[in-house]
């Protein structure tokens, strides 16, 4: 009885707490902007990050890599080529994509926060935030995370040593559903191929420019790393 | 054995057969006249099988030998070659593992040969079995690994089809390419006529992706004339069963991937069905063909590609479900409940739970799809959401829901996913696969009457995979190579060491450990140049292989491949033929024409 009282106070509050904030955070559009500084260069690249319940997408200038996540857990890949309204459908890895769904849904993987330090939590509803530091090694992770909305507001990974900063820094979030449900569907409607089916479509000039100059190596966005992850820091597996 | 062995005659054999030198008295006369006997070896120049010398001449100066000086006469008596070995070379020769089991293997096929059947239409049932990509190195290597699997040393272990007495090499390109694809080779295979590359069931007049153009050029299938003649028909893969292997028995298509109407632009939808709905209407439209043909239809369909047959609409999500919509048909057409109307006394079922559920005995048709694509790599069974079965399980099924006809049946099963692991460059999924297909022919020779059925084994093509190196004997087929009498890793010229397996082309190194998945490798760009493999298990599932030239998707190959028969007609499968000549050696085992033909008189 005792263990019921409980989840149902768990419950409200948490109703409580939701009312403060109308931002569905399984259904909503970010955008974002990715600074990277090597030295004295810098590149910024434009992010969106589009949330559908269970499928998530990162939409970069050239590519949209889409997650969906199954009934059993395991993560299923499609990639979109934007201009092209083409794609390739990937069978669910399953290790790997359950311990990625996080940072696939949210930019940063979930382990890589727990292994961080709250410093500090400021403001309150849709504006709460929670404010996060990590060093590992020559590596310094600062983050600002939204826990409403379960966005990064911004994440600064900086390697003193290596002269090399990325800076994701959130500029729009649009909770409108009708827009995210559109979003969705237009990917839906491209004409997508099997990545098993590639190698036996060698006539298709789409599919011929895939098998002979591969597939663009970091992704969307380049927030990865060079091993095409996420970045999450240290040598976590 | 061994008393078997001293009959036999051996010819040409002499320069084994160390005859002993002959040896007489001198002789020697009244008149001082000596004659010397001097044997010569076997080998001399004079006689190649050894014989006798002969010399003659007066014994001039009396001292009772007759002297270099005294010969007057030579004379040269060879040794005949000799037809026998002795017994003691008998003994040797029989003792030898290699030479007994060659003759046991020499019995076996002179009484396979003693039995052929040169009447054609003996064959009350055919089986023909695709591994898709499954080249000869891949069947080596595949061998390999299922005999060290079983603790074995591998390389003398045999796969169930490589245990049929007849064998033979097949061409594969198509009529436009020189490496091939499945479309194209599975319609040689199927319709007995060589096409173009990316088209199903059509004749080369047609042009690739031109509907109209594939019109009256139509060709017929062995699995249709097996339909029209009363024999129980039936089609398996672990790919999409609207694939191009599967889909050249039963389906026309000027384009192999016009799997369902999503795929076809509008322009050729208007005039030609796609490739889904052909399965399903297969009765109606082969009825529709000749004229006043009636036919009962595919009694058994398992494989997946369930999404081609499924609106695209949420509502029709089956359990099994990947995407967030599963059905890609945008006609609104759910073509499960079409083949349900259509067959009410069917079954379909979609997981492993409802494959397990089947009586068999009591099931008059089966209509399986059992996943949304693609069915998993054997390896990667486990993963699948709602449970699917192994090849071996479908094919043992749909035996024995087959031969409930009288008539017999034709059986295609197809492996898919072979060709698949290859292309991911994971040696593998490619090699556990051929093995699970081996494993499924087994089933089928275990449940049929060699007698009275044709079982024919074979690639449609191969894949740029290659076993190199001189690993010892014993080696570990997916490891790094280890020399003969070595005990660590053999290293090239770049200090590092490399695999036996590898492939020409594709993707290349990935170490993705314990990843059963062989398509998990994308999200990397392919990787040129060698990489030190030290430290790294070459033999775990996640494991890709190193290849040469970076393309992202692996490539089939143009070589041969081979054919493996048993059964009426199988003495047919020799030597190196077109790949459109099995359909021939088929249709003479079973008589699918003359059947087809006698029943459309009617």
């Amino acid at each position: 009885m005792k263990k019921a009282l409980f989840i149902l106070t768990a419950l409200v509050s948490s109703n409580t707490f939701a009312q403060q904030c109308d931002i569905n955070a399984a259904q909503l559009k970010a955008d974002y902007k990715i600074i990277n500084t090597h030295k004295a260069q810098q590149s910024t690249q434009l992010l969106t990050l589009w949330r559908d319940h269970q499928q998530v997408a990162h939409q970069g200038e050239m590519i949209t890599e889409l997650w969906q996540q199954l009934s059993n857990n395991q993560l299923r890949p499609i990639r979109f080529f934007n201009a092209e309204q083409r794609g390739i459908e990937y069978q669910p890895s399953e290790v790997r994509g359950v311990q990625n769904w996080s940072a696939k849904n949210q930019l940063v993987d979930s382990h890589l926060i727990e292994k961080m330090t709250l410093v500090n939590t400021q403001g309150e509803g849709c504006d709460q935030v929670k404010n996060y530091v990590l060093t590992e090694g020559d590596t310094q992770f600062k983050l600002t995370f939204l826990p409403q909305s379960k966005l990064v507001k911004t994440f600064r990974v900086t390697n003193e040593k290596g002269q090399t900063e990325t800076v994701l820094s959130l500029n729009k979030v649009n909770s409108d559903a009708q827009v995210i449900t559109a979003q969705f569907a237009k990917l839906d409607n491209f004409q997508t191929t099997d990545y098993a089916d590639i190698g036996d479509n060698e006539s298709d000039p789409f599919l011929a420019k895939m098998i002979n100059l591969g597939f663009i190596e970091h992704g969307a966005t380049g927030f990865y790393n060079q091993q095409g992850e996420a970045i999450q820091g240290g040598h976590h597996h | 054995m061994a008393a078997h062995m001293k009959k036999l005659t051996v010819l040409s054999l002499a320069v084994m057969v160390a005859l002993a030198g002959c040896s007489s008295d001198d002789d020697k006369n009244s008149n001082n006249i000596l004659a010397v006997d001097n044997p010569i070896a076997v080998g001399s120049e004079q006689c190649i099988n050894g014989g006798v010398e002969t010399q003659s001449g007066v014994d001039t100066n009396t001292n009772g030998q007759l002297d270099a000086g005294e010969v007057t006469h030579t004379n040269l008596v060879c040794n005949d070659p000799a037809t026998s070995l002795t017994n003691e070379q008998l003994a040797s020769l029989s003792d030898n593992v290699w030479f007994s089991d060659a003759q046991t293997t020499l019995a076996n096929a002179q009484e396979a040969a003693s039995k052929i059947v040169t009447e054609s239409g003996k064959a009350k049932n055919v089986i023909l079995f695709v591994g898709d990509g499954m080249g000869i190195s891949t069947i080596t290597a595949a061998r390999i690994l299922a005999g060290q699997l079983q603790g074995e040393m591998g390389e003398d272990h045999q796969l169930s089809f490589e245990t049929m007495p007849y064998s033979g090499l097949v061409k594969t390109y198509n009529v436009d390419a020189q490496t091939p694809d499945s479309a194209g080779t599975m319609t040689a295979m199927a319709s007995g006529v060589k096409t173009d590359v990316g088209v199903v069931g059509i004749a080369e007049a047609v042009e690739r992706g031109n509907c109209a153009s594939g019109k009256g050029h139509e060709l017929v299938t062995s699995l249709e004339l097996a339909e029209i003649a009363g024999k129980s028909t039936g089609i398996i893969s672990t790919a999409r069963i609207t694939h191009a292997t599967p889909a050249a028995t039963y389906a026309k298509s000027a384009d192999r991937n016009w799997e369902d109407i999503s795929d076809m632009p509008a322009s050729e939808a208007e005039n030609c069905e796609d490739i889904a709905s052909q399965l399903v209407n297969f009765e109606k439209n082969l009825e529709a063909r000749f004229s006043g043909l009636d036919v009962d239809g595919i009694e058994v369909v398992m494989g997946g590609g369930r999404r081609h047959f499924l609106p695209k609409d949420v509502a029709f999500n089956s359990a099994d479900a990947m995407s967030a919509v599963e059905g890609d048909r945008t006609d609104n057409r759910d073509l499960t409940a079409e083949w349900k109307t259509q067959y009410p006394n069917g079954t379909y079922v979609m997981d492993q739970a409802g494959f397990d559920a089947i009586d068999a005995a009591k099931t008059e048709r089966v209509f399986g799809l059992f996943n949304e694509s693609h069915m998993q790599y054997e390896a990667d069974r486990d993963n699948d959401i709602a449970g699917e079965p192994s090849l071996s399980q479908m094919t043992e099924k749909a035996i024995a829901i087959l031969d409930n006809n009288d008539k017999g049946f034709f059986l295609t099963v197809e492996s898919g996913r072979i060709d698949h692991a290859h292309h991911a460059g994971n040696a593998y999924n490619a090699l556990n696969d051929t093995i699970e297909l081996a494993k499924a022919v087994k089933v089928a020779m275990e449940n049929t009457n060699p007698e009275e059925t044709l079982i024919v084994v074979t690639a449609d093509h191969s894949h740029v995979f290659t076993i190199a190196g001189y690993p010892k004997r014993g080696n570990p087929i997916l490891g790094k190579v280890v020399g003969v009498g070595q005990t660590e890793p053999s290293l090239a010229a770049d200090n590092m060491p490399y695999t036996t397996v590898g492939y020409t082309n594709g993707l290349g190194f990935r170490d993705l450990g314990d990843e059963t998945n062989a398509d998990a490798a994308y999200l990397a760009a392919p990787v040129t140049g060698r990489v030190d493999l030290s430290n790294v298990d070459t033999t775990t599932p996640g494991f890709h292989q190193e290849a040469l030239v970076p393309l992202s998707s692996e490539t089939h190959a143009g070589e041969d491949v081979g054919v493996y028969a048993i059964g009426p007609g199988a003495h047919l499968v020799t030597g190196t033929n077109e790949q459109s000549f099995l359909f021939h050696v088929m249709d003479f085992a079973a008589d699918f024409v003359k059947a087809a033909d006698e029943k459309l008189a009617q």
